[in-house]
């Protein structure tokens, strides 16, 4: 059993870490700015959350074909994650179409085979959706890094 | 009966969701795809304000069946609740992280740096050299020198 001292500096040592890595990736960027971003991923990350719990639920309950669920929850998410939305917001109309529809195929496509691959794993619709919540909130900002 | 249903505390319970969009379009006869209205819907406003969530509802029902809108009302309540609370939440689990991040800036030390001595930090407290790992705490962040100190090991109060 490590003592409270030890677990203190572990947990200063792991959030120096992070921070760390946090500041490496908004160089040059204030607090505010910083905070922002966290405030827009918690806000992005919740309605993403929605969306997946109706995804999943409607695949486990077998509502519907996989891949049309996997597009309808994939065009839900595009049209209501706001770091999209923000990204967006000065681009002309058809290079918002092109971009939107980058992220939906990558999306239909990742929450499709999630469930095609999905032999052998236990079947916790609540760690399901936290997993795949995690993973679609990381995807959209790496492609929306890309652009 | 109605069903007694146990919420998740993880995620908003959206089961009635896709039966009431159905209802909703298949009332109105409006052409609008169930997909827009099911992120309408469920698009939580007004989250990551800082520490005051208000989770305000996106209401956009006016026109349609009545019965309906009241349902789809109670589950944007629903809704919008779980979203509070799983946002306070993630944001709590951050705000350690997002402290460290302004001392970090405060204190003017690069990153990198940052990174060095934390590796250091690290290898030396899973050596068992807890002293020596205090002091790299302490040269990454001098005011944790009070949590860190010896005498108060025991203690559970910062």
């Amino acid at each position: 059993m490590s003592s409270p001292l030890e677990n203190k500096l572990k947990e200063i040592f792991d959030s120096n870490r992070k921070a760390a890595e946090i500041i490496k990736k908004h160089p040059g960027q204030s607090f505010e700015q910083i905070k922002k971003t966290f405030d827009l991923n918690v806000s992005a990350h919740v309605i993403v959350s929605n969306h997946i719990g109706l995804f999943v639920s409607n695949v486990l309950n077998r509502k519907g074909d996989l891949a049309i669920l996997a597009g309808s929850a994939a065009k839900r998410i595009v049209l209501s994650d706001p770091r999209i939305a923000a990204a967006f917001q000065k681009l002309k109309p058809e290079e918002k179409a092109a971009r939107a529809e980058k992220i939906f195929d990558a999306l239909a496509s990742g929450l499709t085979s999630y469930f095609e691959n999905f032999k052998g794993k236990e079947l916790d619709r609540a760690a399901i959706i936290e997993e795949l919540t995690t993973k679609v909130t990381k995807k959209i900002a790496e492609i929306l890094s890309k652009f | 009966m109605g069903r007694q249903q146990t919420p998740d505390e993880r995620t908003a319970d959206l089961s009635r969701t896709e039966e009431l969009l159905e209802q909703i379009l298949e009332k109105t006869g409006r052409t609008e795809e169930i997909d827009k209205k099911a992120a309408d819907a469920i698009k939580p406003t007004g989250l990551g304000v800082g520490a005051a969530i208000v989770p305000e509802i996106d209401v956009r029902i006016k026109g349609i069946d009545p019965a309906i809108a009241e349902q789809l009302r109670i589950l944007q309540t629903r809704v919008a609740k779980a979203n509070g609370a799983q946002a306070l939440r993630l944001q709590q689990q951050q705000e350690a992280t997002l402290q460290t991040v302004a001392q970090q800036l405060k204190s003017g030390q690069s990153p990198e740096e940052i990174e060095k001595l934390v590796a250091q930090g690290q290898s030396l407290l899973e050596g068992g050299d807890v002293e020596g790992a205090r002091n790299i705490a302490l040269q990454i962040n001098p005011a944790a020198g009070p949590s860190l100190d010896l005498t108060q090991k025991g203690s559970t109060h910062e």
